[in-house]
């Protein structure tokens, strides 16, 4: 294993993207929507994210909910029996339930045999590489013929709706994708790390079990985000994070037909991409239209963005998620032509 | 960097924690009034628990078992290149603990962190998946973690779930295996998502938030007192299902395993209480001195009364390498999962 | 039947020689009551009963009933 500064690094071979569905929630929430509290401030912010509409789920749609509907249009898409799923791994941190896991209860409302493995991770922006390198283990050791990653996030309920700099920010959505063997696909790389160091910067304070952090803070119990820490962290870490994926992989910036960075918002990822040198055209950015979807963002860009070029055509996908933690994963991703790459409406 | 599935992988060593705190069967029994302590003892089998303090949470528990671990000869934080941390009770909505763990010990930042949302089953689960790490090149040294703390969403007045619970952590310290021979596995898993009910915390999450409503306290019909806040569980519920599940989950490890009840030294199960333990060793017939036990004064530490019973057997040196241990996790989820291990 | 009164008379803290199909439970009847006998019906019958059925049952004779209409 070469040493390189940003993660542990890992490849496996003959896994592949059968095919991937992602749900947003109907309402279309625009920018004008924030002009009576913000004013002005809504241009100044627009400006930096790039978001002008995002969708928000009612109050009683949950990321499992978002999560479930994209699975059963993906199961029927892909024509796959439910008994000959394997595995459920739900990756959100705004899950049903402090416990028991949201996986189980999906399991169940799925129909999926009661053998299978479930359980949930929570993580934010480094979610979706992180879940296929988990979803490639389980598929690689044996443990799994058939994977489903679910990753989505409602963290319209969560953002301090005072704060302008978030409120605005995130969307809900939530993605599935079927995961699965087969010889001759080809190798993936993934590189992962984390950084403790900075869990303050992006948090929310009260509301699980450390208690009394928030004491004087106007809405403990909202998301905080320090803007300028986070943007530091990710300069820092994301280019590295870009070169040692080339590295490892051996795949540099020709050989990928496409590089997903988790959508945090527009000015970041042009910069990201402009300092790694990498063509503006293959770098897609749809957080314009739905926000910062969270766990949710780089499966919502192939859905969405590389829904069709998915179906149509074999290529390889870089993949950065970076974020909240911190934590961040990287993955090189070869794709067969999938059964399905499609965004549906709750 | 190759990708092999020939690396095995081991459990090189466990460390725990508990709490300073004892709630004893006197004190149960002087809160909550119609139960002798004999009688608590009698039925659970647990004589203390280990509580939390207030302001201590899961992740304290978790760093001073990582610490206790750290101490013990032969482990060393530097060589740690992965964190899983199995909690319910976690410090932040978000981030994910583990992040928070892996700068309070000092770990490198180049690994990779996360959180697993499981109970009773968590261990057996995080075993799997570091045994994967390993033997999928991804990692070397994992540090698996378990914590949480139940007595956090039990109310006081509910005395179905407050005789049974208490508060611990473990560390375990999964390592490659210089025999290739794997030592951890094989696996088998179960969910059922249908019994989700029967073992919750109904509002908290994104499904049911904490509000004035969800705090309101009700009095069920044998008297238990609870706020959709609080920890339920339907006991009956979750005995029908262990008595249903577990046999067949310890059945499958073992046919997959190709081995029989007799090539078993030792069979550890989930901790749920002395009163289902019994049931479980009549009804698969397992010799009492094959099936140890932990929990008298800690009580059902819910993800960790598994590595604490291991934690014993290596301690004492019951353990020893060509033995073979059955390990069965089963709970909230529901969830189980199953699974051979040896040194 | 006697295994399975020895067990239950225990469950309910009581002499077997009390037990009878007409014995009602009253307030003794509480969740670790309900708990001990899925127990015991498992063990004696290798049977699992119905829990809300179990719940419901007033008397040992409800419960033998239940036991007698569960398919082994």
């Amino acid at each position: 294993m070469p040493q390189i500064s940003s993660g542990q690094s890992v490849c496996f071979d003959d896994i592949t993207i059968a095919g991937l569905v992602a749900c947003v929630p109907p309402r279309v929430v625009e920018n004008s929507e924030f002009e009576a509290q913000f004013g002005s401030g809504v241009a100044d912010v627009t400006k930096m994210t790039g978001v002008q509409t995002r969708r928000w789920a009612d109050d009683d749609v949950t990321a499992s909910d978002l999560c479930l509907a994209a699975a059963h249009k993906l199961i029927d898409q892909l024509g796959w029996e439910a008994d000959t799923i394997d595995a459920l791994i739900f990756i959100s941190q705004t899950p049903d339930y402090r416990l028991p896991a949201t996986a189980c209860v999906m399991q169940a409302k799925l129909g999926l045999r009661k053998g299978i493995i479930a359980f949930d991770v929570n993580l934010g922006c480094s979610a979706y590489p992180y879940g296929l390198w988990l979803a490639s283990m389980l598929l690689s050791s044996g443990s799994a013929e058939r994977v489903l990653l679910a990753v989505g996030d409602t963290s319209s309920r969560v953002v301090d709706s005072q704060d302008r700099a978030t409120a605005m920010l995130f969307g809900d959505a939530g993605a599935v994708t079927a995961l699965e063997k087969l010889p001759g696909a080809g190798r993936s790389h993934f590189i992962l790390g984390s950084d403790g160091g900075g869990f303050q910067n992006l948090i929310i304070r009260e509301g699980a079990f450390r208690t009394g952090e928030g004491e004087g803070q106007p809405t403990p119990s909202k998301l905080f985000m320090d803007g300028g820490e986070i943007f530091n962290f990710t300069l820092k870490a994301v280019p590295t994070l870009v070169k040692d994926l080339f590295e490892v992989s051996g795949f540099g910036s020709d050989h990928h037909d496409a590089f997903l960075f988790h959508q945090a918002n527009t000015f970041m990822i042009n910069h990201l991409a402009k300092k790694a040198k990498l063509p503006q055209e293959k770098v897609p950015i749809n957080i314009g239209r739905y926000g910062n979807t969270s766990s949710a963002t780089i499966p919502l860009l192939m859905a969405d963005d590389l829904g069709q070029t998915l179906v149509d055509q074999e290529t390889r996908l870089a993949m950065f998620g970076f974020g909240v933690g911190y934590s961040w994963a990287a993955a090189s991703m070869p794709t067969q032509k999938l059964g399905c790459a499609e965004v549906i409406c709750l | 960097m190759m990708q092999s599935n020939t690396v095995g992988a081991r459990i090189e060593a466990i460390g725990l924690y508990f709490p300073d705190a004892s709630l004893d069967n006197k004190k149960l029994a002087e809160e909550l009034g119609d139960w002798a302590p004999e009688k608590i003892l009698e039925k659970t089998g647990i004589r203390e628990r280990r509580i939390a303090a207030e302001g201590q949470t899961a992740l304290d528990l978790a760093e001073h078992a990582c610490r206790n671990l750290l101490d013990k000869p032969g482990v060393s934080a530097e060589e740690i290149d992965f964190i899983i941390l199995c909690t319910q009770a976690p410090d932040y909505i978000l981030p994910t603990s583990a992040c928070i763990l892996q700068h309070a010990l000092g770990l490198r930042t180049s690994i990779g962190a996360f959180d697993i949302n499981l109970g009773c089953s968590g261990f057996v689960y995080g075993l799997s998946i570091a045994s994967g790490l390993i033997a999928s090149g991804s990692a070397q040294q994992v540090l698996l973690v378990t914590s949480d703390t139940y007595s956090k969403f039990i109310n006081k007045k509910d005395r179905s779930v407050r005789t049974l619970f208490g508060d611990g952590a473990s560390a375990s310290l999964i390592v490659s295996s210089p025999n290739l021979q794997s030592t951890i596995g094989p696996f088998v898993f179960g969910t059922d998502g249908a019994g989700a009910k029967h073992l919750i915390v109904p509002a908290g999450g994104a499904r049911n938030a904490n509000s004035e409503e969800t705090r309101i306290e009700q009095v069920d019909g044998s008297g238990n007192v609870r706020s959709q806040d609080n920890l339920f569980m339907d006991g009956a519920a979750i005995m029908a299902f262990t008595l249903a599940e577990v046999p067949k989950a310890f059945s499958a490890v073992l046919l997959k395993a190709g081995l029989v009840i007799d090539d078993i030294d030792y069979v550890v199960f989930h901790q749920a209480n002395a009163f289902m333990l019994s049931a479980l060793r009549k009804k698969m017939k397992i010799p009492e001195e094959k099936m140890p036990c932990r929990f008298e004064n800690v009580g059902n530490t819910v993800s960790s009364t598994i590595p604490i019973v291991i934690e014993e057997l290596m301690a004492s040196g019951k353990f020893q390498p060509g033995q073979k241990i059955a390990l069965v996790g089963f709970g909230v989820g529901l969830s189980w999962s199953a699974c051979i291990i040896s040194l | 039947m006697s295994e399975f009164y020895e067990g239950l008379a225990e469950i309910m803290e009581v002499d077997v020689s009390e037990l009878s199909t007409d014995y009602e439970f009253g307030e003794a009847w509480d969740s670790l009551a309900v708990v001990s006998t899925i127990a015991l019906i498992d063990e004696v019958y290798d049977k699992a009963v119905d829990i809300q059925l179990l719940q419901d049952c007033k008397t040992v004779g409800d419960i033998e009933n239940l036991i007698s209409k569960t398919d082994g």
